[in-house]
C-alpha cells in the first residue's frame, strides 16, 4: 500500500471522527479495529443477531450520524475489523495482524492516528484472578455486544462513575447487581458536583433512579477485601469490608472490578520515519463526547500536516469544558490510595500473565524494576505489563528505606510488537517496497 | 442460533457474528482451563488487552475468546490441549 494512506487505529467515535475529517480533506484512510465491529467501547454495537440494548435517542443519533458520514466516504475510507495493530517499527513500517487467521499486512502509511480508547485500572486483590472476576468494562462489553447480561448474580466494586452506569445498564437488562461497592464518598462533595454540566447531572440522576427502582444498594466507602472460589450455589465468595470496618461475605457468580481509567497507549511511539498521533481517550481520558471532538481536531491537524487544509483549533473550548467536568468528577471520585505491598495478603497475584504474587516480589528482596522483570518475571507476560505495571512501580518505590526506591529503569518499556501476533503471519507478509516511501 | 462450536467436544450453539466469549459464558463455562504459567484462563478485560481469555483453536493455535468470532464447526479447548503438530498455524 502506498505512502498516501493514513492509518487510523481504533474504530470508536474518536477514530471514526478523525477518519471522516481526513476524508473531507481528500485523504485516503485505512481504519482498523481489533473488535469484530466498529463502535469502540461507548458505542459498542450488538452482534448481528443479538438483541439491541435500549439506548437514549441522542446516543443512537450521534452514532448513526458518524457512521452515515463514514459510509458516504466509502471511496476514501476503508474500514477493516478483526485487525490488530501490532505497532510501528523504526523504519516506518506499520504491522497489522489479521485475527481471522489471514496473513499479516505490512504498510508504510503517511501518518498514523491511534484512537484505541482507555484501559481500566484494576488493583490486585486477594483471589482477584478467580474465574468470574472481570473488569466492569468487560461486563459492559458482554452486555452491549450480546444484548443480554451474563446469567447469575453480579457484584460491582472499585471506584468511579462507571460502576453506577453499568449497574443501571445491568438493571435495565433484567439482572440488577446484588450491590455496588465504591471506595469513594461523592456525597461529601455534593456541592462541587453541582458544577458538572447539566448533561452529566441528568445522566447521574438517570442511573441513580434506575438503581433505586431496582433496589440495588450502593455501599460508599466500601471495598472488596478478598475473593475465594464459591460453593455449589455461587461461583464466588466475596469478602466485603464496609466503611465502618465490618466484614461480611456475599456469594455471586460474577464480580466486576474497576478502579479508574487510563489512556490505552502502550507502545505508541513516534518513529523518525513516521509520525504517530493519539486522539480521544487514548490521548486524554475525557469521555465519548470529547473523544468525538478530539477525533475531528486531530484528524484536521493530520490533514494540515499532509498538506490538505488549514488547521485552526476550533474544538479547544468544547474539549476544555469536558476537561473541567472530568476534574470535578475526580474530586467526587478521588484515586484510591496506592496499593500497599507491605500490608497486602501474600497470595495476591500482582502479575496475572506470569502468575506472580506479592510473596514472589517480597522474595526478591531489594530489587530494581529491571531485576523484578528479569529475575522475577513480573510484567513479562503477553499483556506486556499493561495491567500490573503501575502496581509494580508503586510497590518498588513504596518504601524508600529498603533500597527499592533505586528504580532506575521504568517498569514498562515499549517493545515491538505491542501485542502478540502469529509468527507465521508476519513471515508470510510482504514487506512494502522502501521506494514507495518516496511516492 | 446459526450454528455450533465445540468446546472440549461439547457442541454449543452460537448466533452469527458472536464471539467465543459470549457463547462460553452463556453455556456457564467461565473457567477456560490453566494457562502455561498455571493461572486460570477466563474473561478479564473483555476487549483484547489482557490476554487472560486465551483458548486453543484446533488447527489454528491460540486466540483470545473475547475477540474470536465463532465459525461453524470450530473446535476449541483449553490452551495446550491439542498436540502441537495438529495446531500449527497453517492448518496442515
Amino acid at each position: 500500500m502506498a505512502r498516501n494512506v493514513v492509518l487510523v487505529v481504533g474504530a470508536g467515535i474518536a477514530g471514526i471522527s478523525a477518519a471522516n475529517v481526513l476524508a473531507d480533506a481528500g485523504q485516503e484512510v485505512l481504519l482498523v479495529d481489533q473488535a469484530p465491529q466498529a463502535g469502540g467501547n461507548f458505542y459498542r454495537q450488538s452482534f448481528p443477531e443479538a438483541r439491541e440494548l435500549p439506548r437514549p435517542r441522542r446516543v443512537r443519533e450521534r452514532w448513526q450520524g458518524a457512521m452515515a458520514r463514514l459510509q458516504a466516504h466509502g471511496d476514501k475510507i476503508s474500514l477493516r475489523c478483526s485487525v490488530r495493530f501490532a505497532g510501528v517499527d523504526h523504519t516506518g513500517v506499520a504491522c497489522l495482524s489479521d485475527l481471522k487467521g489471514n496473513n499479516d499486512h505490512l504498510l508504510r502509511p503517511a501518518a498514523v492516528i491511534v484512537a484505541t480508547g482507555a484501559t481500566e485500572c484494576v488493583r490486585p486483590r486477594p483471589g482477584g484472578t478467580t474465574p468470574g472476576v472481570m473488569t466492569v468494562g468487560a461486563l459492559q462489553t458482554l452486555l452491549k455486544s450480546s444484548g443480554e447480561s451474563p446469567n447469575g448474580p453480579i457484584v460491582l466494586a472499585g471506584t468511579g462513575p462507571l460502576l453506577m452506569a453499568v449497574g443501571a445498564q445491568l438493571a435495565k437488562a433484567g439482572n440488577p447487581p446484588l450491590c455496588i461497592l465504591d471506595t469513594a464518598r461523592p456525597y461529601r462533595r455534593a456541592l462541587s458536583g453541582l458544577r458538572l454540566p447539566a448533561s452529566y447531572l441528568l445522566e447521574a440522576v438517570d442511573y441513580l433512579g434506575t438503581l433505586v427502582r431496582a433496589g440495588v444498594p450502593i455501599y460508599w466507602g466500601a471495598e472488596v477485601a478478598g475473593i475465594a472460589p464459591g460453593d455449589r450455589h455461587h461461583r464466588l465468595k466475596i469478602s466485603i469490608q464496609t466503611r465502618g470496618g465490618k466484614r461480611r461475605q456475599i456469594g455471586a457468580d460474577y464480580l466486576g472490578l474497576h478502579d479508574g481509567l487510563k489512556p490505552n497507549d502502550y507502545g505508541v511511539t513516534t518513529e523518525p520515519e513516521l509520525k504517530v498521533w493519539r486522539t480521544g481517550d487514548c490521548r486524554e481520558v475525557l469521555g465519548a463526547r470529547a473523544a468525538a471532538l478530539d477525533g475531528e481536531r486531530i484528524g484536521s491537524q493530520v490533514a494540515d500536516y499532509l498538506g490538505g487544509g488549514k488547521f485552526s483549533d476550533r474544538w479547544a473550548p468544547d474539549i476544555a469544558r469536558h476537561r473541567q467536568a472530568q476534574a470535578v468528577l475526580h474530586l467526587l471520585y478521588p484515586d484510591m490510595r496506592p496499593f500497599d505491598i507491605a500490608g497486602a495478603d501474600k497470595t495476591t497475584v500482582l502479575c496475572r500473565c506470569e502468575n506472580r504474587t506479592v510473596e514472589d516480589l517480597r522474595a526478591l528482596g531489594q530489587t530494581t524494576a529491571k531485576q523484578a522483570r528479569l529475575l522475577g518475571r513480573f510484567a513479562m507476560g503477553p499483556c506486556q505489563g499493561r495491567f500490573c505495571g503501575e502496581t509494580l512501580a508503586a510497590s518498588l518505590t513504596a518504601n524508600p528505606d529498603d533500597g527499592r526506591s533505586a528504580v532506575a529503569s521504568p517498569v514498562l518499556s515499549s517493545r515491538w510488537p505491542i501485542a502478540p501476533i502469529r509468527v507465521q503471519g508476519i513471515v508470510d507478509a510482504e514487506l512494502p517496497d522502501p521506494s514507495s516511501a518516496n511516492e | 442460533m446459526s450454528g455450533v462450536i465445540h468446546w472440549h467436544g461439547k457442541a454449543l450453539p452460537f448466533r452469527k457474528g458472536e464471539t467465543v466469549a459470549t457463547v462460553l459464558l452463556r453455556a456457564g463455562v467461565v473457567d477456560f482451563g490453566a494457562s502455561a504459567t498455571g493461572q486460570r484462563c477466563s474473561i478479564f478485560c473483555g476487549i483484547g488487552q489482557c490476554q487472560s481469555c486465551l483458548v486453543e483453536v484446533k488447527s489454528r493455535g491460540v486466540a483470545e475468546a473475547c475477540l474470536l468470532i465463532c465459525e461453524e464447526g470450530m473446535h476449541l479447548s483449553s490452551v495446550g490441549e491439542y498436540p502441537l503438530a495438529e495446531s500449527g498455524t497453517h492448518g496442515s
